[in-house]
C-alpha cells in the first residue's frame, strides 16, 4: 500500500500548480468601493510609507514617522479628516508596496515610488502628480579613485532588490559593455551596513537617497566627505503617491492635495500667513485655494472633489505648502530647491501645479 | 560496600576528592587527556573572548537607548501601564504552578534570584523597578503560600483547577488588557511584547487544530483522513517564510468582504498564519502520540460502555498528550522563536527593533552588540520552557507505566 | 467496535454505522468542496497563469552555480538560477550540518567532562535561539567585519579571508579527470575486494585482518599513482589577489571562493541544524541497550571502533527517520536567505514577484519547488532507512 514519498510529492506540486495554472490570464480588479468614504468612516488614514530613508520616510527612535513623503501623508489626512496626525503608517519594504496597494493593505503609497507605465498598468496603481523629480545615481568611496561610470569594470555594486533601480543599473552596465556583480538586498539597513564595510565597491540608488545617507555617513566610517556621489544621472525617477487603481475619487483627492500644496507654494501661501489670507486672500487664486469668497462675494464653485471645498486650509495650518515641507525634510540634506528640476517653473525647475479653477 | 565507599570519599579532603574526579572525568587515558587539553583552549579561547567583548569592548549603549523599541516597538507612549496587569498575572500563575505542582531545586532558585538581579541591574529603573517588583513579590508570594500551605491540603484540588483556568484566560486577558476599552491597535504593538502575544496566541491555537487535524488523519473515514492528510502535508512542504508572505500578500484577497474581515492587520494575519502552520506540525505530534496508546485502552473504554467521543476525549487524547511532552513543548518553543520572522514582513518585533537600532548612525558598528542582546532574550524564554517542560514531564510521569 | 446497540433489536437505519459514516463524510466532503469552489472563485479575481516568467528578466543575480544567466534570459531562467543556488546551499549544509550534529552528539555522551559540557552548551546555545538572528549575526557581524580585500587575512599563502570573499584552495578538473576518475572507480572496487578477503581471513583464522588499513592504503595508493600518470587531471589552485586597478583591489582569483553571503547562510543553517542533530543522535545512542556498549567493550574494542562499528551503525536505524526532518526544515530554512543577500530560489522568486506582480501564481511555484525538493530528500532518505533496517526487524 505504501506508494513512495517521491510520487505522492510530485503530484501534490503538480496538483497545485495545474490547479490554477488552468484558469486563465485575468486581472478583474475590484469595481471602487469608495475608498474616500472608507477612509472616512474609519477615522484614519493608511498610508504606506519607508522606514529606513531619512529625510523621506524615517523611523525615528522613538516610534514616529518622520520625511517628505510623511509629510504628504499628513497633507492628504489634513485635507479629509481635519487632522494631520490620522495616519497609520504601514511601513513597507520595496517588494511588498504594490501589493499592499493592490490588496487595499493602505490608502495610499507614498514611499519615494517611481511612476512607470508597468506600474500604472500591470501592477494597478495609479499615480498623482509628482512631487520630487529625482534621477538614479552611484556612490562610492572617494578613495577608490573612481570617477565615472565607465571606470567601474569589475566591481561590485549594492543595490535594493525588486526597484526600478536593479533593472536600471543592468541596462547601464549593458549599455558600457562593463562586467559587474550586483548584490541585491531587502532592506537599506543591511545594505548600508554591507557598504560600510566595503563589501561592494559603488551603491546605486535614487539620487536623493544617496544625498541622503552621505550627509549621515557616520564620522567613524570616514563622514559624508569620505563618499562620492557621481555626475552621471542615468535614468529619470519621477517620485510620487500612488493609489489603487480603479477609484476616481479618491484618486482626484489625493492628487488635489498634491498640487494644491504646489500651487500654495506659487502664490505664497503657508503656515505662518494662511489664517490672515482666509480672512483676506490677497488675490482671487488664492481664494480659490482656499475655498473662501473673494471680497465678500458669493461663495466660489465647488470643484465636487468629494472633500469639503476648504480642505486645503487644513492641510497649510497644520502641514504647510511644498516649500515649507521641502525645506523641513530634503534642505537639512544638502539638497537645495533652487537649480534642481524641484524648483518652482517660475524659478527654472519644472514643478508646475495645474490650476485650481 | 559501595555505599561504604561513598562515605569514605566524602571525608577526603576537598582537594583529593577534586584530583579524583577530574583523574576521572578529565584525564582518564592519554587520549582524553589531549582531548582536554584541546577542549581546553578551543572553549576558553571563546570563552574569553566572549567574556572580554562583554565586559570590556562591548557599547552597550545602543541598548539602553532603544530599550524601549525593543520591548515595546512603536507602543504609544503612556500606554505601558497595559503591559503589567498581564505579566503580574503570568507571574502569579507561574508562581502558583511551581508551588503546586513542581519541586524546589536549589538550581532554580539560583537562576531565579540571578535573572531578578540581572533585570534589576541593567533592565528596569523608575516606576517600572517597583512595578517589576510587584509582580516578582507575586510570583514568590504564591509560590510560598502554594508549596506550604495549599499543597496536600484539601484545597490543593481547588487550586490546581483555578489555576488551570487561569492560564487558559491568560491570554485573553493579555488581548483584552492590550486593545480592550480604548487600548492600543494592533498595528502598534511590537517589540519583544509583539513576539510574546503572536506566540501565546498561536500557541493555543495551533493545539487545538494540531488536535484536530491529528484526530482527523487518524480518523477511519477515508475522506476525512485524506484531507486532513493532504492538509498537514501541503503546509509542511513550504516554509514558514513562504507562507508568511502568502499572508501578507495574497491572503487578504481569499478573505470573503464580509464583516471587515478583509480589513484585518498584519498582527493578527500573523496570528492565523502561526496558528494554521505550527497547527500542522502538532498535528503530526499528536498523531505519533495517538499512535504511542495501547489499543487495549480503546477496548476497555468501550467495554465499559464509553461512546467513540467521550473515549477519544476522556481516555485516548490524555494518553496521547502526555505521551508526546517533549516533543509538543519542542515544537512550542520553535514556534516562539519562529515569530521572529515577522521582521521580514516589516512588523518591529524584537528581531525589527534591532534592525532598526543597527541602521541608527549613533551606533553605527554595534550589531553584534544589538543581535547577541536580543538573541539572548530569545533564548532565555526558550530556556526556561524547555526547562519547565521537563518538570512537567517529572509531574506527569511521563514514560512511567 | 459497535454503537449503541440494543440487545434484541437490529439498529435502526440512522443508527447503522455504516450509514452514519456516510452522511458525515458526507457533510465533510460537502464542506471542503464549499470551501474549495470558494477560493477558487477568489482565485479567479486574480492574477493567474505563468505567462509572466517567459518575459526577459531585466537584473543580474550576484551568486551562480551551474547555470550562466545574464540579464537578458527570462525570468524562469532567473528562478532556476535560485533553485540551483538553493540546491548547491543545502547539499552543502546537510553534509556539515550532520557532521556537526554527530560530532557534538557523540561529543555530549563522552566520558571527558570538558567535551560532554561543552557539546552540552553548544547545543542548548543554538538550538533555543531564533534562526533568523543567527544569520544576521553571522552575516552582519561576523563575515562582514572580515577586513576589506586590501587588508585581507592571508594565511599561509594558502587561505585568504576577507569580506568580499574567503578563499580556499581548491582542486579544479582537467581534460584527464574521465579517466583518473574511472581508474579510481576500479581502485575502489579492488579495495573493497581486498577488504572482503581479509575480513573472511579474520574470520576464519581468528586473527586481526586489518581488513580497512589495508583496503584504504591500497585505494590511496592506486589513486596516487594513477594521478601522476593520467597527467595530473586536477589542478590545485591557491588564492591570488588580483592587481587594483585605480588603486582599489577588484577582487581574487584562484581558489574556492565562498562569498560572505553563502557564508553567513550556510554557517547560520549547520551551527542551527547541528544542533537539534546532536540531540537526536545522542537520543538514538541512549536509546541503544547498555549491552551493546559493555558487551564490544568486552569484546577489547577501542573507544572509537566501539562507537564507529557497533554504537553508531545500530543508533543510525533509530535517527533516520527524525533525521530526515531535519534535513527537510533546514531545506526549508535556506529560504532565510531573504534577511541577507544570497539569491537562492525565495530571494529570486520573490523579486520576480515584485517585478512583474502576480503573487499567486509565483507562491504557488515556489512551493511547488520546495515540495519538489522535500520530496527527493524524504525519498533518498526513505531509501537509506530500508537498507539499514534489519530485515524483520520493522
Amino acid at each position: 500500500m505504501r506508494t513512495s514519498l517521491l510520487w505522492r510529492y510530485s503530484v501534490l506540486a503538480v496538483a497545485m500548480v495545474g490547479l490554477l495554472g488552468l484558469a486563465c490570464e485575468d486581472n478583474g480588479d475590484g469595481e471602487g468601493s469608495g475608498k474616500l468614504q472608507a477612509v472616512i468612516d474609519r477615522g484614519e488614514l493608511r498610508c504606506g510609507v519607508n522606514d529606513g530613508v531619512p529625510g523621506f520616510g524615517f523611523l525615528e527612535p522613538d516610534g514616529s514617522f518622520s520625511g517628505f513623503d510623511v509629510d504628504f501623508c499628513r497633507a492628504v489626512a489634513a485635507a479629509v479628516l481635519g487632522d494631520a496626525e490620522a495616519v497609520e503608517y504601514i511601513p513597507l519594504s520595496a517588494g511588498a508596496r504594490f501589493d499592499a496597494l493592490v490588496q487595499d493593505e493602505i490608502d495610499v503609497l507614498i514611499r519615494n515610488t517611481t511612476w512607470t507605465a508597468e506600474r500604472d498598468g500591470a501592477q494597478g496603481a495609479a499615480f498623482t502628480l509628482t512631487t520630487f523629480y529625482d534621477g538614479q545615481g552611484m556612490m562610492v568611496r572617494s578613495e577608490s579613485g573612481i570617477t565615472s561610470i565607465d571606470d567601474m569594470e569589475g566591481i561590485t555594486v549594492c543595490v535594493l532588490r525588486g526597484t526600478t533601480t536593479e533593472g536600471n543599473l543592468e541596462d547601464r552596465f549593458a549599455l558600457g559593455g562593463i562586467s559587474y556583480t550586483p548584490l541585491a538586498f531587502e532592506d537599506l539597513d543591511t545594505l548600508e551596513a554591507a557598504f560600510r564595510e566595503e563589501r561592494c565597491d559603488g551603491w546605486t540608488s535614487d539620487q536623493s537617497q544617496l544625498a541622503a545617507r552621505r550627509s549621515s555617513y557616520p564620522a567613524e566610517a570616514g563622514g559624508p566627505d569620505s563618499l562620492t556621489v557621481l555626475s552621471e544621472v542615468f535614468s529619470k525617477e519621477p517620485l510620487g503617491p500612488a493609489v489603487r487603481d480603479g477609484d476616481d475619487e479618491w484618486f482626484d483627492v489625493v492628487n488635489w492635495v498634491v498640487i494644491g500644496m504646489i500651487q500654495a507654494d506659487e502664490l505664497g501661501v503657508g503656515s505662518d500667513n494662511v489664517e490672515e489670507q482666509i480672512s483676506e486672500p490677497s488675490s482671487i487664486d488664492v481664494a480659490r485655494l482656499l475655498g473662501v469668497p473673494w471680497e465678500g462675494g458669493e461663495d466660489l464653485p465647488d470643484f465636487a472633489l468629494g472633500v469639503d471645498r476648504t480642505f486645503m486650509q487644513e492641510v497649510l495650518r497644520q502641514v504647510g505648502n511644498y516649500d515649507e515641507v521641502y525645506e523641513r525634510n530634503i534642505v537639512p540634506l544638502g539638497i537645495p530647491r533652487e537649480g534642481t528640476l524641484n524648483a518652482s517653473w517660475r524659478e527654472g525647475g519644472i514643478l508646475y501645479a495645474p490650476p485650481m479653477r | 560496600m559501595a555505599a561504604a565507599a561513598r562515605v569514605v570519599a566524602a571525608r577526603r579532603p576537598w582537594h583529593v576528592r577534586a584530583r579524583r574526579w577530574a583523574r576521572a572525568n578529565l584525564f582518564s587515558s592519554g587520549w582524553n587527556t589531549l582531548l582536554t587539553a584541546v577542549t581546553l583552549a578551543v572553549g576558553g579561547y571563546i570563552t574569553f573572548a566572549l567574556l572580554r567583548f562583554v565586559l570590556v569592548s562591548a557599547d552597550w549603549g545602543v541598548i539602553e537607548a532603544n530599550r524601549r523599541l525593543i520591548f515595546l516597538g512603536r507602543f504609544p507612549q503612556g500606554e505601558e501601564w497595559r503591559v503589567w496587569p498581564p505579566l503580574w498575572a503570568f507571574l502569579l500563575l507561574a508562581g502558583a504552578s511551581y508551588g503546586l505542582w513542581g519541586r524546589l531545586r536549589p538550581r532554580d532558585a539560583v537562576v531565579f534570584v540571578l535573572s531578578s538581579a540581572f533585570l534589576y541591574a541593567f533592565m528596569v529603573e523608575g516606576a517600572n523597578a517597583l512595578l517589576l517588583g510587584i509582580g516578582l513579590a507575586l510570583a514568590i508570594g504564591t509560590w510560598a503560600a502554594s508549596d506550604a500551605l495549599v499543597r496536600g491540603s484539601r484545597y490543593e484540588e481547588l487550586a490546581k483547577r483555578i489555576t488551570v483556568g487561569g492560564w487558559a484566560l491568560l491570554v485573553p486577558f493579555l488581548l483584552f488588557m492590550l486593545a480592550g476599552f480604548g487600548g492600543v491597535r494592533s498595528s502598534l504593538w511590537g517589540g519583544l511584547l509583539l513576539n510574546v502575544v503572536v506566540a501565546t496566541v498561536a500557541m493555543e491555537a495551533a493545539l487545538v487544530l494540531g488536535v484536530l487535524f491529528a484526530l482527523g488523519r487518524a480518523s477511519s473515514l477515508p475522506l476525512v483522513s485524506r484531507v486532513s492528510a493532504l492538509y498537514i502535508e501541503v503546509i509542511r512542504g513550504a516554509p514558514l517564510i513562504a507562507w508568511i508572505f502568502i499572508g501578507w500578500f495574497v491572503l487578504p484577497a481569499f478573505l470573503p468582504p464580509i464583516l471587515g474581515l478583509q480589513d484585518i492587520g498584519l498582527v493578527l494575519r500573523a496570528m492565523l498564519i502561526f496558528s494554521f502552520f505550527e497547527g500542522a506540525y502538532i498535528a503530526e505530534i499528536v498523531r505519533g502520540g495517538l499512535q504511542s496508546v495501547p489499543r487495549g485502552q480503546v477496548e476497555a473504554a468501550h467495554a465499559v460502555g464509553l461512546g467513540a467521543v467521550r473515549t477519544m476525549t476522556l481516555i485516548v487524547l490524555p494518553q496521547a498528550l502526555r505521551n508526546v511532552i517533549p516533543a509538543l513543548v519542542g515544537q512550542l518553543i520553535t514556534l516562539w522563536k519562529d515569530t521572529s520572522l515577522v521582521a521580514i514582513i516589516a512588523l518591529t518585533d524584537a528581531v525589527g527593533a534591532a534592525q532598526a537600532a543597527i541602521a541608527q548612525r549613533e551606533f553605527i558598528g554595534r550589531q553584534a552588540e544589538v543581535l547577541l542582546f536580543v538573541a539572548f532574550l530569545f533564548w532565555t524564554v526558550a530556556f526556561v520552557m524547555s526547562r519547565l517542560s521537563q518538570q512537567l514531564e517529572r509531574a506527569l510521569g511521563v514514560g512511567q507505566r | 467496535m459497535s454503537t449503541i446497540a440494543i440487545p434484541g433489536r437490529a439498529p435502526g437505519f440512522w443508527h447503522r454505522r455504516r450509514t452514519r459514516r456516510l452522511a458525515i463524510q458526507a457533510a465533510f466532503g460537502v464542506l471542503v468542496a464549499l470551501i474549495l469552489l470558494y477560493l477558487l472563485e477568489r482565485a479567479l479575481g486574480l492574477q493567474l497563469g505563468f505567462e509572466f516568467l517567459r518575459s526577459r528578466a531585466g537584473f543580474a543575480i550576484s551568486h551562480q552555480w551551474a547555470t550562466d544567466f545574464s540579464a537578458n534570459n527570462s525570468r524562469l531562467d532567473a528562478y532556476l538560477t535560485g533553485v540551483w543556488n538553493t540546491v548547491r546551499l543545502v547539499v552543502v549544509g546537510l553534509l556539515l550540518a550532520t557532521f556537526l550534529g554527530v560530532l557534538a552528539g557523540v561529543s555530549r555522551l563522552s566520558s571527558n567532562w570538558l567535551v560532554a559540557k561543552i557539546a552540552l552548551v553548544y547545543v542548548e546555545v543554538f538550538r533555543n535561539t531564533p534562526l533568523l538572528i543567527q544569520i544576521i549575526f553571522w552575516y552582519t557581524a561576523v563575515f562582514l567585519r572580515l577586513p576589506p580585500t586590501r587588508e585581507g587575512i592571508q594565511l599561509f599563502d594558502l587561505v585568504f579571508l576577507s569580506n568580499r570573499a574567503l578563499v580556499i584552495p581548491w582542486a579544479f578538473p582537467q581534460d584527464g579527470i574521465g579517466v583518473w576518475l574511472i581508474v579510481l572507480a576500479g581502485a575502489a572496487v579492488a579495495a573493497w575486494a581486498v577488504r572482503r578477503w581479509r575480513i573472511a581471513d579474520e574470520e576464519r583464522t581468528g586473527q586481526p585482518g586489518r581488513g580497512n588499513t589495508m583496503a584504504v592504503t591500497l585505494f590511496v595508493l592506486l589513486a596516487a599513482v594513477s594521478y601522476a600518470l593520467t597527467d595530473q587531471p586536477l589542478d590545485l589552485e591557491v588564492p591570488t589577489v588580483n592587481p587594483p586597478v585605480n588603486g582599489s583591489f577588484r577582487g581574487m582569483g584562484g581558489g574556492l571562493q565562498v562569498s560572505p553571503e553563502f557564508a553567513g547562510l550556510l554557517v547560520g543553517l549547520v551551527m542551527y541544524t547541528g544542533a537539534f542533530i546532536a540531540e537526536i543522535v545522542r537520543g538514538s545512542i541512549q536509546a541503544l541497550p547498555r549491552g551493546q556498549g559493555e558487551a564490544s567493550q568486552a569484546l577489547g574494542l577501542g573507544a572509537y571502533d566501539r562507537m564507529t562499528l557497533i554504537i553508531l551503525p545500530q543508533a543510525l536505524r533509530i535517527m533516520i527517520p527524525p533525521l530526515t526532518n531535519q534535513y527537510l526544515n533546514l531545506t526549508k530554512n535556506s529560504s532565510l536567505a531573504v534577511a541577507i543577500a544570497y539569491p537562492e530560489l525565495f530571494f529570486v522568486g520573490g523579486t520576480i514577484q515584485n517585478n512583474a506582480g502576480h503573487a499567486v501564481p509565483m507562491f504557488l511555484l515556489i512551493m511547488a519547488t520546495y515540495l519538489v525538493l522535500s520530496g527527493v530528500t524524504a525519498t533518498a532518505m526513505n531509501v537509506l532507512n530500508r537498507r539499514v533496517q534489519v530485515v524483520g526487524n520493522n
